[in-house]
């Protein structure tokens, strides 16, 4: 029953996580509220099962670069539409750089494509972490997230939570104890 | 939401726990800039080993997404605004409110370099750190001057000249520099790069992007001591494999692609690869006669690169002139001892080829020149004098005889004027002193032949040992600027012209024959003439 379809869902599957994190990761504080992450990850696979077809026929990693393609146009419309609405200066800005931060993600993973080198491994374990990321609870995602994939110190990250350092502290270490175990377990399988 | 709640009811169970954790994940964060020294406990070596492991793997995307934060402050400085981003820190653009400047500043950011385990940002900082004092140390025309080095919120940053202008690398895809203009903004590269060394620092990433023009004075400008290494600190153990792989040496290459460790990558590491990559740049970016321009994908593994070189050097065979493509091709070359010994030997044999006479490209050196062709025209002088005397032939074609043997001798050294660029004082005075000899030959043989109206053979006779008599002259004026030996030439010279004055009617002959003898010493013993490479032999 491996027929290009259903490999075609595994991978959708696969990615979705993956997507998931990378849209919460890039929605930043200024945009939190106006932007929900799930929507543009809907969106995005929504679009990608209309081409199915076209789809179907390519690898793994081109469907990952498609849908990463249209996650960013979808971000970038969706930051577009919003400035029409709000008519916020600050909306201008960020377009750009999340076009800029879709570019450096795209040079991330573009590294290892022509080659199965250490690049590739690496990227892999990357993945599983971003997919597993999905996995945790709200808080602990979240935390992790600011923490760890947007580079926001612990007390920044307490702030933007509102819970106090210790609390922001035990959902971290637990989160990336879980994280930790996931990907151990990956390696294993 | 029952998923905050769980988070909550467990940290109130255990709140000295999560007290403790807070201690801990700030001694991670603070530990990115400095190293621990406590002994963690069995709790906490498992905390570490976490945080290492998610913050390694969450690194290069938060290097993407840190586009979105804004820069630090500076003092003394207006608003960044950034221009550019490496794989180590962040070039902005800001004015200098104390001396109005325009200031370019670099900064290395601990929280936001990509690929960062703690243990490689900590690597980061301490290279970053020595960026700013090699390229402070050293000072060069073409080289981007340092202004000041500082530290702010843990962020490393130094300020340097900001230079505008386009990259070599830019102005080769807009096909907006010719070859002239290309060899000599490289042989001035270089030059900077021959004091860098001077300086025992390596550069070790010379290439297209890192050759900034001068938008006032077009001057190009070398940037970027990212992976400078100071050569005595070869020999530690702190090297990182670095460099831009498409212009690096077929050496690191191997080191890089044999999973090597960082001391072997030192130990190949060496003044030649940095030849190495002034040549990969200078062929790289030749413009190409027929198709489009020669330039690399920035994405290049290792395994790629033997394949590139050979096609660099196919590139470099076809779009360049034979003696260009020799200059490349030798900086290119896999064994590292058969490139340029230094980088201001590679920027002499640019500034030759520049000077290239257009129509002499296989002109043969003026070494050769004085050995096949002025030494046998000096004794076929002599001896055409001596048999045209024999035979009474007529006067003026004796007067030629002797004196057309000046003609090679003056013509050599024109040619030599057209290959030559340095020593133009030298040069010129050579030409005094040989044009002198003439003169003074010419004006010694008519004197002597009114002297003795009647005689010829007496004139000739007398002529010879003077003639000898004032290259004895010439050659103790050439050895006081000149090669040592031309003293001994001088007094054998001397010695000469009393044979001479006793070996009539043979002098024409010995004269000729020493003539072209000590043409061949010269040519083999001035060390003006032993270096065998075309374009620098015609040096006197």
């Amino acid at each position: 029953m491996n027929t290009p379809q259903t490999k075609l869902a595994n991978s959708m599957g696969k990615f979705r996580p993956v997507l998931l994190t990378l849209a919460e990761t890039m929605i930043s504080p200024a945009l939190r509220g106006n932007l929900e992450a799930s929507d543009l990850v809907q969106q995005t696979l929504l679009e990608a099962h209309r081409n199915a077809d076209q789809l179907a026929a390519i690898g793994e990693r081109p469907i990952f670069a498609w849908l990463r393609k249209a996650l960013r146009n979808n971000f970038l419309d969706a930051v577009k539409h919003l400035k029409a609405q709000k008519n916020d200066i600050r909306l201008t800005l960020r377009c750009s750089e999340i076009g800029e931060s879709f570019h450096f993600i795209e040079q991330l993973f573009a590294a290892d494509e022509p080659t199965p080198s250490q690049f590739a491994q690496r990227n892999e374990q990357v993945l599983l972490m971003l997919a597993a990321i999905q996995e945790l609870p709200t808080n602990q995602r979240t935390a992790i997230i600011l923490k760890h994939l947007r580079g926001l110190s612990l007390k920044e990250v307490a702030e933007a939570l509102q819970l106090s350092e210790d609390a922001i502290a035990g959902l971290l270490h637990r989160g990336r104890q879980q994280l930790v175990q996931r990907l151990d377990k990956a390696g294993h399988e | 939401m029952s998923d905050s709640y769980a988070d909550k009811s467990e940290s109130t169970d255990d709140e000295t726990a999560d007290s403790h954790l807070a201690e801990l994940e700030r001694a991670a964060e603070r530990s990115r800039e400095r190293v621990q020294a406590i002994a963690p406990t069995c709790f906490e070596k498992e905390h570490i080993r976490y945080f290492a492991i998610i913050d390694e793997l969450a690194s290069p995307i938060r290097s993407a997404i840190s586009q979105i934060t804004s820069p630090p402050t500076l003092p003394d400085y207006g608003p960044l605004e950034e221009i550019g981003r490496g794989g180590m820190g962040v070039v902005y653009r800001a004015t200098n409110h104390k001396t109005n400047r325009m200031d370019a500043i670099k900064i290395i950011r601990p929280d936001r370099i990509a690929c960062g385990s703690q243990e490689t940002i900590l690597q980061m900082l301490r290279r970053f750190k020595l960026e700013g004092q090699l390229a402070a140390r050293v000072s060069h025309e073409h080289i981007v001057p340092i202004h000041q080095v500082g530290e702010v919120d843990g962020c490393a940053w130094f300020s340097m000249q900001y230079v505008a202008g386009p990259s070599l690398y830019d102005r080769s895809r807009r096909k907006d520099i010719q070859h002239e203009e290309l060899v000599s903004c490289v042989e001035r590269i270089a030059r900077a790069i021959d004091a860098v060394h001077r300086c025992r620092v390596l550069h070790g990433d010379i290439k297209p992007q890192n050759i900034l023009f001068d938008q006032e004075t077009a001057r190009p400008m070398l940037s970027d001591f990212g992976l400078a290494e100071l050569t005595s600190e070869l020999n530690g153990k702190s090297n990182d494999i670095a460099g831009t792989v498409a212009y690096m040496a077929p050496e690191l290459i191997d080191a890089i692609r044999n999973h090597r460790t960082r001391d072997d990558f030192a130990d190949v590491r060496s003044f030649a690869s940095d030849i190495f990559s002034l040549g990969a740049t200078l062929g790289s970016v030749l413009p190409a006669r027929s198709t489009s321009t020669f330039i690399t994908s920035p994405a290049l593994g290792p395994d790629d690169a033997e394949k590139r070189r050979g096609q660099l050097r196919n590139h470099i065979s076809v779009n360049a002139d034979p003696a260009l493509a020799r200059i490349c091709l030798k900086c290119l070359a896999d064994d590292p001892g058969a490139r340029y010994a230094t980088a201001n030997q590679l920027a002499d044999d640019l500034a030759s080829w520049l000077d290239r006479p257009r129509w002499n490209q296989y002109f043969p050196s003026l070494r050769y020149l004085l050995c096949f062709v002025v030494a046998p025209g000096l004794a076929l002088s002599g001896l055409s004098v001596w048999l045209l005397q024999e035979s009474r032939e007529h006067e003026i074609a004796i007067w030629i005889a002797i004196f057309i043997s000046y003609v090679p001798l003056y013509a050599a050294l024109w040619a030599s004027q057209r290959v030559q660029r340095e020593s133009e004082r030298a040069r010129r005075e050579l030409w005094s002193i040989w044009l002198g000899h003439g003169i003074a030959s010419v004006a010694s043989m008519t004197a002597i032949r009114i002297q003795n109206a009647d005689e010829l053979a007496r004139s000739i006779a007398q002529f010879y040992p003077t003639c000898a008599a004032i290259s004895s002259v010439a050659f103790f004026a050439k050895s006081g600027n000149f090669w040592f030996g031309y003293r001994w030439i001088g007094a054998a010279w001397a010695v000469a012209a009393i044979v001479l004055a006793v070996a009539d009617p043979f002098s024409p002959v010995l004269f000729g024959i020493f003539a072209a003898i000590t043409c061949i010493i010269v040519a083999r013993g001035d060390s003006a003439f032993a270096d065998d490479h075309q374009n620098r032999d015609a040096k006197c």
